[in-house]
């Protein structure tokens, strides 16, 4: 018996949302009104019926499938990395949590000399701080900052 | 003749020194603005425009066509280099654009092929505009939603090519990209649709922090991968010069064909309601595939960046003609340059070319200005562009993933737009891991709203009948044009079974 892997299980949680967008289409939103024509559930109930039918078939298929998906650990930091920015940037604010990422990442992981670091920090404060925000007008979020000013 | 007569003047209006200064800074400022991931054309031309403000309305008016204009040459640099389409339109060009720079190792002659498609494109969209704009408008016109949705249909033909080697998944992937497009307010009838209570997802999934999530951020994922080859040592050999990035003869060869083709077709879809540059540029490819290509388009193809790239920027003239002649913007970006216009007390319509013929034609001038202007001050920069190739991997990532961060913020102004990129990135990341081409889930993320809008409009007018769809010239024409593009590879692979069966047989 093979084992279920991430390419059975993605055809699996297609089918599923195919099914909720085409049953929240067909009951909640309409499909077709006598008078009025095509509902908003139209369009996209007729797509979740694709999906729906090409999920299972991909999921026949996914078990003819020789080679395995494969992850690594540090594509995985990438991904944590991602997260931890967002959840700072409701504690000390969207450029503050960008700079100590890109401080952290450089320093800890890649042990990048600190000239190196400081280039980058500069780039960064250039297109971040320079561009965007002083430039272009883009006010960024402060987290709790924010509310103590 | 009168118009060749009408545009000297223009000239006369536009080359002043004052004028050059202005088509310049807007140049130069546009390219810039239109290179950040996130910001895109709409975003750009709105936050630009209070630059305006300190001119004259002549030198105003022609400072705004060259932000407009020089936007669309800055979306495809990202999407080259990075594989982070700025804006929209760049989704396509990032599809030959990327393996061109970094499988070929030909990122300077990428950028030399967008830059010029892009001229060239932009340049017969400004012709055709000077001698048929009002006309064109009028055509335009002519187009209701059964002609829009065969058009679009005809579009949405571009992402059977990208489907990859398994169709099923293939069309798995297309449809995620038209339900996702699905989530937020009904473009018809303003009901909340899958919002599942959600007041952010009301809005629906904003498309430039998606991409960049898509695209980008899923990007960095797998870049990891890469941190310890040394991306300097490994690019040594690319030529950081403009000199190095130049085409050869051959280049030029493959890249007029497609950009002149892409260029009259992007300029009628401009001119078309609500189609805009990213139509154009996907209707563009989707044209391109039919032609012959010296490489097969997805692998870094210089006729896959032509065409997309002349298609988007010719579209982009295109859009005057509405605008000018109408009052009609085709798009958001139309909308905010019309706001623009009328600040300076111009009224588009169709009085506008006869009772304001000094603005109308230095408007127009202008954009030939700042064309010439923009692919000088384009092709100048690449050796300064190539530089972010040879930053080490491991650097690139931190510094990639803050772009991706900070432009899908700016882009939504909210942290719901960062949300949206991340879960996206992480979307795109596990289908890539899986064999899921990304591409077609982005197709049809941009098409499906435009597609299903004007489908429903016709089955409405039509009271539910497919007729409509084969009743009115335009659209049976089009109708035509879309089963013959999607009846030409079944009819030629039966041929070829066929034939094979015979040699078989007779072997």
């Amino acid at each position: 018996m093979k084992k279920i892997g991430s390419k059975q299980l993605i055809p699996v949680l297609m089918a599923a949302v195919a099914l909720v967008f085409g049953l929240v289409g067909v009951f909640q939103l309409g499909f077709w009104d006598a008078a009025s024509g095509p509902m908003p559930g139209f369009f996209p109930s007729i797509m979740a019926v694709v999906m729906f039918f090409t999920s299972i078939l991909a999921f026949a298929q996914s078990f003819k499938e020789t080679e395995k998906a494969e992850y690594n650990k540090f594509e995985l930091l990438v991904i944590a990395a991602g997260a931890g920015i967002i959840l700072a940037t409701f504690i000390i604010g969207l450029v503050p949590a960008c700079f100590v990422f890109v401080l952290l990442w450089l320093r800890i992981l890649e042990k990048a000399p600190w000239k190196d670091v400081i280039i980058i920090l500069l780039v960064i404060a250039f297109i971040v701080i320079g561009v965007f925000g002083m430039w272009l007008g883009i006010q960024f979020p402060m987290g709790l900052f924010e509310y103590i000013l | 003749m009168e118009n060749i007569q009408l545009l000297l003047q223009g000239f006369e209006t536009a080359l002043t020194f004052q004028n050059v200064g202005a088509a310049l800074l807007g140049a130069i400022l546009g390219l810039i603005v239109g290179a950040m991931p996130g910001i895109g054309s709409l975003a750009g031309v709105a936050l630009l425009l209070p630059l305006t403000y300190k001119f004259n309305p002549t030198t105003a008016i022609i400072m705004l066509g060259a932000l407009y204009y020089s936007n669309m040459y800055g979306g495809s640099f990202s999407a080259i280099l990075l594989n982070i389409p700025g804006d929209s339109p760049a989704v396509v060009t990032a599809i030959d654009g990327y393996p061109m720079a970094k499988k070929k190792k030909r990122p300077g002659q990428a950028l030399f092929t967008a830059n010029m498609s892009s001229f060239i494109g932009g340049t017969i969209g400004i012709c055709i505009l000077t001698f048929t704009g009002p006309a064109l408008a009028n055509l335009g016109l002519k187009f209701g939603p059964s002609e829009m949705t065969a058009l679009l249909l005809i579009a949405m033909t571009s992402i059977s090519w990208l489907v990859g080697e398994n169709p099923t998944k293939g069309v798995i992937i297309t449809v995620v990209g038209i339900l996702l497009a699905s989530m937020g307010m009904d473009t018809l009838s303003g009901a909340p649709r899958y919002d599942f209570g959600n007041m952010h997802l009301l809005g629906g999934i904003p498309f430039t922090p998606f991409v960049i999530g898509a695209v980008g951020f899923s990007q960095v994922i797998k870049l990891i991968n890469d941190r310890t080859k040394d991306n300097g040592a490994s690019n040594s050999d690319m030529k950081l010069t403009i000199r190095g990035s130049l085409l050869t003869k051959h280049d030029f060869r493959r890249l007029l064909p497609p950009a002149i083709r892409s260029g009259f077709l992007g300029t009628f879809v401009g001119v078309l309601p609500g189609a805009g540059a990213t139509t154009g540029s996907f209707l563009g490819y989707a044209v391109q595939k039919k032609m012959h290509s010296e490489e097969e388009l997805g692998t870094g193809a210089i006729e896959g960046i032509a065409s997309c790239e002349a298609a988007n920027n010719a579209a982009a003239a295109g859009a005057f003609a509405p605008l000018l002649a109408l009052g009609i913007p085709g798009s958001g970006t139309g909308a905010v340059l019309l706001g623009g216009l009328m600040m300076w007390g111009l009224n588009p319509g169709p009085l506008l070319f006869t009772n304001e013929p000094d603005f109308t034609w230095g408007l127009i001038a202008s954009l030939f200005l700042s064309n010439i202007l923009t692919l000088i001050i384009a092709l100048a920069v690449i050796p300064f562009l190539l530089k972010i190739l040879s930053v080490p991997v491991k650097y690139m990532i931190p510094i990639i993933t803050v772009v991706c961060v900070v432009g899908s913020y700016s882009s939504s102004y909210s942290m719901y737009g960062v949300l949206i990129m991340f879960l996206s990135g992480l979307l795109g990341y596990f289908l890539s891991k899986n064999d899921y081409p990304t591409a077609p889930m982005l197709l049809s993320f941009v098409l499906a709203p435009l597609l299903e809008t004007n489908m429903r409009k016709a089955f409405i007018i039509s009271g539910g009948s497919l007729n409509i769809f084969f009743n009115r010239p335009i659209t049976c024409v089009l109708m035509v044009v879309f089963f013959a593009v999607v009846a030409t590879p079944i009819i030629k692979s039966m041929i070829n079974k066929n034939k094979n069966k015979k040699t078989e047989g007779t072997n």
